[in-house]
């Protein structure tokens, strides 16, 4: 292993691939004997989907960190970027990508791209703090500042308030909705990726924050709208999520406060629709406790006889143990 | 099983003498962290001399960041409020508080107060309720807790509170038992434990405890010994320690240790690292485990320091045993 492979991987990532893959173990796993060296040796790159052997970004880590000690800033820009697919809770590598775009050295939308190529292929990117913290942070350099006041409030707890909604980036919402995406593909790879949804909750909340006072208010309310029907069929695959059913109840927080009408059906009042979702869930799947604090939690928006009822239709349920009910349910009443 | 004291020792020994390369590398960015999490679970052990200190408060001070006044992981590596407070803790523990430039490393601190009451990690701005804690903790063992806005901070953790009594690491989070841990201690230090919604914090935190009798740290996730840290010390701090079966508890951290090499490991059979052996042994003394030392689990330090130096609160840990059974 050499600097020459270093190079030639910091040179793949530049293209950039379509997607890539950290590929457990090293090359001989993955390469059939016949097939010969090929051009990518080391890596394999197949139509466009680029598959780096572990073993190979572990040896390539420590010959860039060696190298990374008082190199200049256009080696910096290669060996940083290795540095981080190997270990991306590297914050000093981070910090000086920072510096490299605020000198102008490094665009902020092709570290948007590296980095979202980052989170779709390695687990250990998806779910680190600072990779997420290092996209807000582009996105805040690069659109200029919202300006806006905040919703939230004692009533609209959850959400942000002026001093905080000022500082949000005006991210166009295609780029919102595309933001949105990656989170639920980094969840897909890494599940109950805590550091992701929180997040997905930046992006919901500077859209409210924005929506509340701009012109196109609607688009701003669409978009939301979709993504609490996209959050509710979320919870539907993986019920035991209670990271998108925490996000989801937020929305109906929101809703409830009229800072956003939220509910599927235009009219209604979202924490009625959840509570449905939540009840039909848990009858489906009663050990689940994610569910029970779904349910929990949009009774606790609900009015009290509302909830009342809901625990007597689930009383008359055989599936339904009655220590949940006890558990989950009782204290809150 | 029982603890195996003199083997743990001699693993944390070993930690800084071993030379394999790619994990030397891969962990630098937590080399500080790694010293402090070595050191806090020597001291509970009752070996605090098994490290050497003059080699350790040498290498606290390589990792010093003169253009930024605060503590960086590694030397080399740029400050953050994590690592400081590691330095911070670490120079307490050893009495060496005397090599450090306090009005500097505070003003570090100080500036990294946002509006909203919450601490970034450096200057480049993230935010995290581990960071408001890291802040304040580090200030209150400074002595100079009055230099940061307390009611806004408080003010914080407060709009953090989720609607199951927990916080998360910002407004909006979903609530975490390591994240519990941080606002509970931040506000035990602040003095506005009103603010806990103690029954329901409470019962959430009891939640946690799974068959096994190890505890996990959100709903329907594995259970992780170091999460007997981040979950008893909010108990702990709240009182409440009787919410968990502290038998099966104490049952599961024991049967994460290596036997041979030494260690604890996240989970039975997994591999040790230094992180889940101190936190395990942490978890073990606020359990009441016999021949261990008294944890703060405010600052996560010997108890009797913090209580020298007059900053210990109200929280109650089990009461020590003097058998295993
Ligand atoms: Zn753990």
């Amino acid at each position: 292993m050499s600097q020459q492979t270093l190079f030639l991987l910091a040179d793949l990532l530049e293209r950039p691939p379509a997607s890539i893959e950290i590929l457990p173990g090293g090359l001989k796993e993955w390469v059939s004997q016949d097939s010969g060296v090929c051009e990518d040796f080391p890596f394999v790159l197949v139509d466009g989907h680029l598959g780096i052997p572990q073993k190979v970004l572990y040896k390539l880590y420590t010959i860039a960190v060696a190298l990374y000690k008082g190199a200049d800033k256009t080696l910096v820009l290669i060996l940083s970027s290795i540095i981080l697919l190997a270990n991306p809770a590297h914050q000093t590598a981070l910090n000086a990508r920072k510096i490299l775009v605020r000198e102008g050295m490094l665009e902020p939308k092709r570290e948007l791209d590296l980095t979202s190529l980052f989170i779709g292929g390695s687990k250990d990117c998806a779910k680190q703090s600072i990779i997420w913290e290092h996209r807000r942070w582009i996105f805040r350099y690069h659109y200029k500042h919202a300006g806006v006041a905040g919703i939230g409030s004692a009533e609209c707890p959850g959400w942000a308030v002026s001093e905080e909604a000022s500082l949000f980036p005006m991210i166009p919402l295609d780029v919102m909705e595309k933001e949105c995406g990656l989170v639920r593909q980094a969840c897909e790879l890494y599940p109950r990726n805590y550091h992701a949804w929180t997040h997905y909750h930046w992006i919901t909340d500077a859209a409210v924050a924005i929506g509340a006072s701009c012109p196109q208010a609607n688009l701003y309310v669409g978009f939301l709208r979709g993504e609490v029907v996209q959050v509710r069929h979320w919870i539907d695959r993986h019920v035991s999520d209670y990271s998108a059913i925490h996000l989801l109840c937020n929305f109906a927080v929101l809703d409830r406060a009229g800072a956003a009408h939220l509910a599927e059906s235009g009219s209604g009042v979202l924490v009625d629709e959840l509570r449905e979702h939540a009840l039909t869930l848990v009858m489906s799947y009663p050990s689940h406790e994610a569910l029970w604090l779904y349910l929990r939690a949009s009774l606790s928006f609900s009015p009290s006889d509302i909830a009342r009822g809901v625990i007597d239709t689930l009383r008359t349920q055989q599936d339904i143990p009655a220590h949940a009910i006890e558990k989950y349910i009782l204290g809150l009443l | 099983m029982a603890l195996d004291i003199p083997l743990h020792v001699q693993y944390i020994q070993n930690l800084g003498q071993s030379h394999d390369e790619l994990a030397y590398h891969l962990t630098a960015h937590l080399r500080l962290n790694a010293v402090y999490w070595g050191l806090a679970a020597l001291c509970t052990m009752g070996h605090k001399e098994a490290l050497d200190r003059e080699e350790m408060i040498q290498f606290v001070m390589s990792c010093w960041d003169e253009e930024a006044g605060g503590f960086g992981a590694h030397p080399d590596h740029d400050a953050h409020l994590l690592s400081t407070l590691s330095a911070i803790q670490i120079l307490i523990m050893q009495d060496a508080l005397d090599k450090l430039d306090i009005p500097r490393v505070v003003s570090f601190i100080v500036s990294l107060q946002q509006p909203s009451g919450v601490f970034a990690g450096d200057t480049f701005g993230e935010i995290d309720t581990r960071f408001l804690a890291c802040g304040s903790m580090a200030l209150s063992l400074l002595g100079h807790l009055d230099k940061m806005n307390k009611e806004k901070a408080v003010e914080y953790i407060q709009r953090c509170k989720n609607f199951d009594g927990g916080f998360g690491s910002c407004v909006g989070a979903e609530s975490h038992s390591a994240q519990v841990f941080v606002c509970v201690a931040a506000l035990a230090i602040l003095d506005r434990l009103d603010v806990v919604d103690t029954d329901t914090l409470s019962w959430w935190l009891s939640e946690r405890q799974q068959p096994s009798g190890g505890l996990n740290g959100r709903p329907q996730k594995l259970e992780d010994v170091c999460y007997s840290f981040w979950v008893l010390s909010a108990l702990s701090i709240l009182n409440k320690l009787d919410y968990i079966d502290s038998d099966k508890l104490t049952a599961f951290i024991l049967s994460a240790q290596d036997p041979e090499g030494g260690g604890i490991a996240d989970r039975p059979g997994n591999m040790v690292d230094v992180f889940h052996t101190h936190f395990g042994v942490a978890g073990l003394s606020l359990l009441g485990y016999p021949n261990l030392q008294d944890l703060d689990p405010v600052y996560c330090m010997p108890a009797d320091l913090i209580t020298r130096m007059g900053l210990r609160k109200g929280w109650k840990a089990l009461p020590r045993r003097t058998t295993t059974i």
